[in-house]
């Protein structure tokens, strides 16, 4: 009995239980300190679970979900943390507009910022203005930017998401109409009008290449079914030309917002 | 009371090797592999050997080489004995090996040197056998398999033996003699290799496009970049088909000389060849119209007989008739045919990778439908 006692008291002092709060925090910390988020979210839900006052074990447990990409259980553990709480405090009120921004929920992202004070003023500005800019509201984000000039003149990444809501402002999108009317003019011309020249020049090519052979085949022999055949090629090219050209429009207009699109998303990585 | 408790629930490390363990049992990898990290980030470095190998374990059977070869090195630097030390390092020359890397797996079975126990000098002997074999240098190779082999067991040296003979025609049919009979005579390549179907193919498309070159001589402009394409094609083809066939071979007289060593199944499959293939047939088990019927008999028809005989001159992933047939599928005939014909007119060789993202692996240019 004495024995196991001792043997008892000895594992108790000298053991090194694993699974208790202090273990499970300290690799919990290695694991996100070495970005391996899914693995780090798993080890901070025990932490959470041996110790629920454990506020910051909580915060990085919602950070390790939203960096591991499953926005889902981030947003459970915080609905969770926080029951029928309108606003959440600092600084989880942070990553829920993290959250909201990562899963393109810009139109709620902003109306959160509008309505929660507790925010950081330059957090508020930072999601404020990226999600206007990915909402496409680019005179709103300009006036937004310039009324925050007054504050801070010389802050770069303000400047930098200003010169995109002007350039998104200037930006000259295609008229898809107007590439098919052109396609339909002179064939592949509404490609190049997109800036497609390469694509133009091969529709143009062979429309035309076809169309000539159809005709010649009429002249020197003819009705023919080779006449025929070539007419319908060269009409197949001709109306895939018309469609392309409307296409080659959308998909220029949507590249060029891609592009911005991609410039906000840098900076708010940044 | 307390100290009952604190016991009852406290977990050391060999409570969650155990817990480990039991997962791997349950074959439940990604768990297992956590308790296993977990053991590892705690373990003095001692005991890091033996976890280190039991994660790398469960890489190995994740077909994880990588990560697997990472965690054997681990368990290798912490392992203080010599012995350990070998059979960690030919655990990492069998990553290697998996992951199809023979000249790395043969310059690391140089760096241990046969001066080992006779357990891993039997290793080291069939693991430099395979990595020669998978070079398809065939003569050191079943030197080496022969050394792996007890000189007494006389059975299984004699099976070598014969097997060694049959090895000689691992080498037939000769990739370059079939492209170059492709090359003289179209569609005979192909026959040398075994395959007669598609070498009568080969002489059909090409017979076909060059008797309407003759009786549609305005259409010469057209037909002649195809006459090309399709000869070229054949060349090429007739040259994988000679690559498959040995590989095929290999992978027989592989499987065959590994019953000699029935103590490494699981190097068994290190050669086993998959049918790539695509299956073209599933928009016909699709198809659920009459319409779709005919496009997808069109479309595998175009397939078989004529892209299979061509180079590989779609500049895009997916092929354009692939597009073409996904189109339809999506947007129905009119609007689907338009804009394959369109994908047909985008499909040049001046596209840059301004123009469309490219795949690095395919080397293609990335327009999904």
């Amino acid at each position: 009995m004495g024995a196991i006692f001792i043997s008892m008291v000895s594992y108790t002092l000298f053991g090194q239980d694993l699974m208790n709060y202090a273990n499970s925090l300290n690799y919990a910390n290695y694991l996100f300190s070495k970005k391996d988020y899914q693995d780090a979210a798993l080890e901070y839900k025990r932490v959470a679970l041996l110790e629920p006052n454990d506020t910051l074990a909580m915060l990085r447990l919602i950070q390790s979900y939203r960096l591991a990409n499953d926005f889902k259980q981030a947003h459970v553990c915080l609905s969770n943390f926080f029951p029928d709480c309108p606003f959440y405090p600092e600084p989880f009120a942070t990553e829920n507009i993290k959250m909201l921004f990562g899963t393109h929920q810009y139109q709620q992202c902003l109306d959160d910022l509008k309505l929660n004070a507790s925010i950081d003023s330059i957090i508020k500005i930072k999601y404020e203005l990226g999600s206007l800019l990915m909402l496409h509201k680019w005179n709103e984000a300009k006036n937004f930017a310039e009324r925050q000039f007054i504050i801070n003149r010389k802050n770069r990444m303000l400047d930098d998401m200003y010169q995109t809501a002007l350039q998104g402002i200037d930006l000259k999108l295609k008229n898809p109409r107007l590439a098919a009317v052109y396609s339909g003019l002179i064939p592949g011309s509404g490609k190049a009008y997109t800036g497609q020249w390469k694509d133009g020049f091969y529709a143009f090519l062979f429309t035309s290449a076809f169309s000539w052979l159809a005709y010649a085949s009429f002249k020197d022999k003819g009705i023919t079914a080779a006449g025929f055949i070539y007419g319908s090629v060269a009409f197949s090219f001709y109306v895939s030309t018309i469609y392309g050209s409307v296409k080659s429009a959308v998909s220029y207009n949507e590249q060029a917002k891609k592009r911005l699109m991609r410039r906000v998303e840098v900076w708010m990585d940044n | 009371m307390l100290l009952l408790i604190t016991n009852a629930i406290a977990q050391d490390i060999g409570t969650v090797i155990g817990f480990a363990d039991s997962l791997y049992n349950e074959r439940n990898y990604n768990l297992a592999l956590h308790e296993y990290r977990r053991a590892f980030f705690f373990s003095e470095d001692s005991n890091k050997v033996l976890v280190g190998q039991k994660i790398a374990g469960c890489y190995l059977l994740k077909a994880d080489y990588c990560m697997a070869r990472s965690y054997f090195d681990s368990a290798c630097s912490y392992s203080k004995s010599v012995y350990g030390k070998t059979g960690y390092r030919l655990q990492i020359i069998r990553c290697y090996m998996l992951e199809k890397n023979f000249e790395t797996a043969l310059l690391r079975l140089n760096e241990i040197g046969t001066d080992t126990s006779h357990y891993y000098s039997k290793k080291y002997q069939l693991y430099t056998a395979i990595s020669y074999f998978g070079l398809q240098q065939y003569d050191e190779a079943f030197q080496a398999f022969n050394r792996a082999l007890d000189p007494a067991d006389s059975v299984k040296i004699t099976n070598l033996l014969n097997l060694t003979e049959e090895s000689k025609r691992l080498k037939h049919p000769y990739p370059f003699v079939a492209s170059l009979m492709s090359a003289l005579l179209p569609g005979t390549g192909q026959i040398y290799d075994g395959c007669w179907v598609e070498g009568a193919n080969s002489i059909l498309v090409l017979g076909g496009l060059t008797g309407i070159s003759f009786a549609f001589p305005e259409l010469v402009v057209f037909t002649v970049p195809f006459i090309d394409r399709y000869y070229v094609g054949g060349i090429i083809h007739a040259g994988q088909y000679a690559h498959e066939r040995r590989a095929k071979k290999q992978e027989r007289s592989y499987s065959q000389i590994m019953t000699l060593y029935p103590e490494n199944e699981q190097l068994l499959g290190l050669f086993s060849t998959r049918d790539k293939r695509p299956g073209y047939r599933s928009y016909l088990k699709q198809a659920d119209t009459l319409g779709d019927v005919l496009s997808s008999y069109f479309f595998i028809i175009y397939k078989c007989f004529f892209s299979s005989q061509d180079v590989d001159a779609c500049v895009f992933n997916p092929t354009c008739s692939v597009y073409m047939m996904e189109a339809i599928k999506r947007h129905g005939y009119f609007i689907g045919f338009l804009d394959g014909v369109d994908r047909l007119l985008r499909c040049h060789p001046f596209i840059t990778a301004n123009d469309y993202s490219k795949d690095t692996q395919t080397d293609k240019f990335n327009d999904p439908n």
